[in-house]
């Protein structure tokens, strides 16, 4: 590499670790915070129900932003040596949402603003426990994200029009219906990265503008009350908005994996007709899967709530039957070096697909009208979040740690760490998914028995968990301090 | 397209855009819209302005990041959503000459949106116009309202 091109492979590479250690950071803090409320609600604390609340709502909207800020570097770093990108514009977007971050998080404490991360309308103003600036802090520390977001999207937008020759060029349109002139013409195709990257920017920049759009609303509401709002109309934005954000953070963190695995596996892991139009389904799924968490809303249009179960059932196709399908084929027989890096992406892999599973479950309307608002839903995400997000993160930051170090962890810290994360993170999961099917409700600072038995069970998997992070952690420095003691 | 024809076009969506930001507000300034039909309105104008911007940056497209127009292309729409408060609707209104001028603002900022946008990187002020397009139409559904069903 010549001498500016290492200079600017360096100012991505600090990009990158900004976003994923920035993520990292505030993941821990909302894991512990998690901790907190299990424990409050197995009742081996006393947390008062105002506070147990407060703490429900940073925890909600910090995690999803903690996992947001990963994917985003990540992907961001990947996107850059496709194109060239402007690092200015990547910090614009850090500083407003970590701006945001520290706005929620002072309506929190000592705001105890306590609605919820979906901050559903008219919930932030009625009969609030908290003091109204909160309501507003809270709502402009969640603009204040979104708006960041909004910038990552449109660079990453423009990065794959320009890149790839519009639209139609992102999509790999010319691969998938006219392969033989793609072939004769020279020109590549889209790397699978590259995909993940067009979906979170469309996808992201619809959602964003649904989220502005009731996010300004809300803060005029807050200022000035007499404004009346359509609870249904802000509802379906506000889950667009919130539903299709988290969604796209395993969408991101993928395209880690198909970077990532392939280089453990010593084979690539290339673009094919499938596999564009997986991500073309992706990208049509992602947007309209949210109708799904309206099923009891008996006013929104019947329509919606089927489209809403069929686009579900849809949005688990692409990620189960090619991308992990796709990812097991890569390794089979590959004589895969098993490390901490690629043990984490085969994980998440895993956690995807179960995680997956149990949304699929959830969003079947005669299944769900028995398992709304219970412990099952956040089951399912936090398995997907935890074990598939997280776990791809990871297996990210293992990878570069272990390429740059040109070292390992050694077998024992493997078993070690994987018995701390996957087996705390299966009984703290268990613990959701056995409530959830037992009918003990969501979103309780009591919860009705059997809750706080499986709570307390729940905290016991998040203690063995968080002591498997921690070892990680451990390693992670042991990894970077040697990459500094090997580089010149 | 060719440079005359883009003048011409240009020149059409221009007065397009001062027509329906002036000529409604005082030719009717005795009507009183609902406020569904008063979002409706501002989303054309805001349309107009989006094609407008779009086509006076269609003559330079550019191809490498110039970050300070992404701030232009994303602080307009902002600033077009705020002006949409329904409380002020009622007070335009009655001041047809202030309402005009609210409308060419409205206008002035989707231009800004769309051209920045493109000036920023070539095709994202489309994809900027189209954001901003479904939140000026997404408002007349509930934002100061609330509709019966």
């Amino acid at each position: 590499m010549s001498e500016p091109a290492l200079r600017e492979d360096a100012a991505a590479s600090r990009v990158m670790w900004i976003y994923m250690l920035t993520g990292i950071a505030i993941f821990a803090l909302m894991a512990l915070l998690g901790l907190t409320m299990r424990m409050g609600q197995a009742k081996w604390i006393a947390l008062d129900p105002t506070m147990f609340y407060a703490i429900m709502t940073l925890h909600g909207a910090g995690m999803i932003t903690a996992m947001a800020l990963c994917g985003m570097g990540g992907l961001w770093y990947l996107m850059n040596r496709e194109r060239a990108l402007s690092t200015l514009v990547a910090y614009w977007a850090y500083a407003l949402m970590v701006a945001g971050v520290v706005a929620v998080l002072l309506s929190v404490f000592p705001g105890k603003f306590g609605a919820g991360w979906t901050f559903l309308y008219p919930l932030p103003f009625v009969g609030a426990a908290w003091p109204s600036w909160a309501t507003g802090l809270f709502l402009l520390g969640i603009a204040l994200v979104n708006i960041g977001w909004i910038v990552w999207c449109t660079q990453m937008f423009g990065c794959v029009v320009a890149k790839y020759g519009g639209i139609r060029g992102a999509l790999a349109w010319d691969l998938v219906f006219h392969p033989k002139q793609f072939a004769a013409s020279g020109r590549h195709e889209p790397p699978p990265q590259a995909f993940a990257a067009l979906v979170a920017a469309v996808d992201g920049l619809l959602a964003g503008a649904a989220g502005m759009l009731v996010g300004i609303a809300l803060i005029v509401h807050w200022l000035s009350p007499s404004i009346p709002l359509d609870p249904l109309w802000a509802k379906n934005l506000t889950y667009f908005f919130g539903h299709t954000f988290a969604n796209l953070t395993i969408y991101m963190a993928i395209a880690l994996v198909y970077v990532g695995l392939p280089r453990y596996a010593n084979r690539e892991w290339h673009t094919s007709q499938v596999l564009a139009v997986a991500w073309w389904g992706t990208l049509l799924f992602v947007a309209f899967a949210y109708f799904h968490h309206l099923y009891m809303d008996f006013v929104q249009p019947r329509p919606v709530q089927y489209i809403g179960e069929v686009v579900s059932y849809l949005a688990a196709f692409p990620p189960a039957v090619v991308t992990v399908f796709g990812g097991a084929l890569l390794i089979f027989r590959s004589q895969l070096r098993w490390t901490m890096g690629s043990m984490f992406m085969f994980a998440g892999m895993a956690g995807w697909i179960v995680g997956g599973f149990g949304a699929v479950i959830d969003a079947t309307i005669d299944i769900n009208s028995t398992l709304h608002n219970t412990l099952w839903v956040p089951a399912h995400f936090h398995t997907y979040l935890l074990e598939g997000v997280v776990l791809f993160v990871l297996g990210w930051i293992f990878h570069q740690l272990e390429e740059r170090s040109s070292a390992q962890s050694s077998p024992l810290m493997r078993w070690l760490v994987a018995l701390g994360v996957f087996g705390g993170g299966a009984i703290f999961l268990l613990a959701f998914y056995v409530a959830g099917a037992d009918g003990v409700p969501r979103r309780y600072a009591t919860q009705p028995p059997p809750g706080p038995e499986i709570s307390a069970w729940a905290s016991i998997g998040i203690i063995i968990l968080l002591i498997g992070f921690l070892i990680c952690l451990v390693e992670a420095v042991r990894l970077a301090r040697l990459r500094r003691a090997v580089a010149p | 397209m060719t440079a005359s024809r883009r003048t011409l076009v240009i020149a059409l969506l221009a007065a397009a855009c001062v027509v329906a930001s002036v000529v409604p507000p005082i030719e009717s300034s005795s009507i009183r819209l609902d406020v569904q039909t008063h979002h409706l309105a501002h989303a054309v104008i805001i349309a107009l302005g989006l094609a407008l911007g779009l086509v006076i940056a269609s003559g330079r497209p550019v191809r490498e990041e110039q970050p300070a127009w992404l701030l232009a292309a994303l602080a307009s729409p902002l600033l077009a959503m705020l002006l949409m408060i329904p409380a002020t609707y009622d007070f335009t209104e009655t001041h047809p000459v202030l309402h005009a001028l609210d409308h060419l603002v409205f206008a002035a900022l989707s231009l800004l949106t769309a051209y920045g946008g493109e000036h920023y990187l070539r095709g994202v002020g489309w994809a900027a116009a189209i954001a901003l397009e479904l939140m000026a139409v997404g408002a007349a559904f509930g934002y100061g309202i609330i509709l019966t069903r």
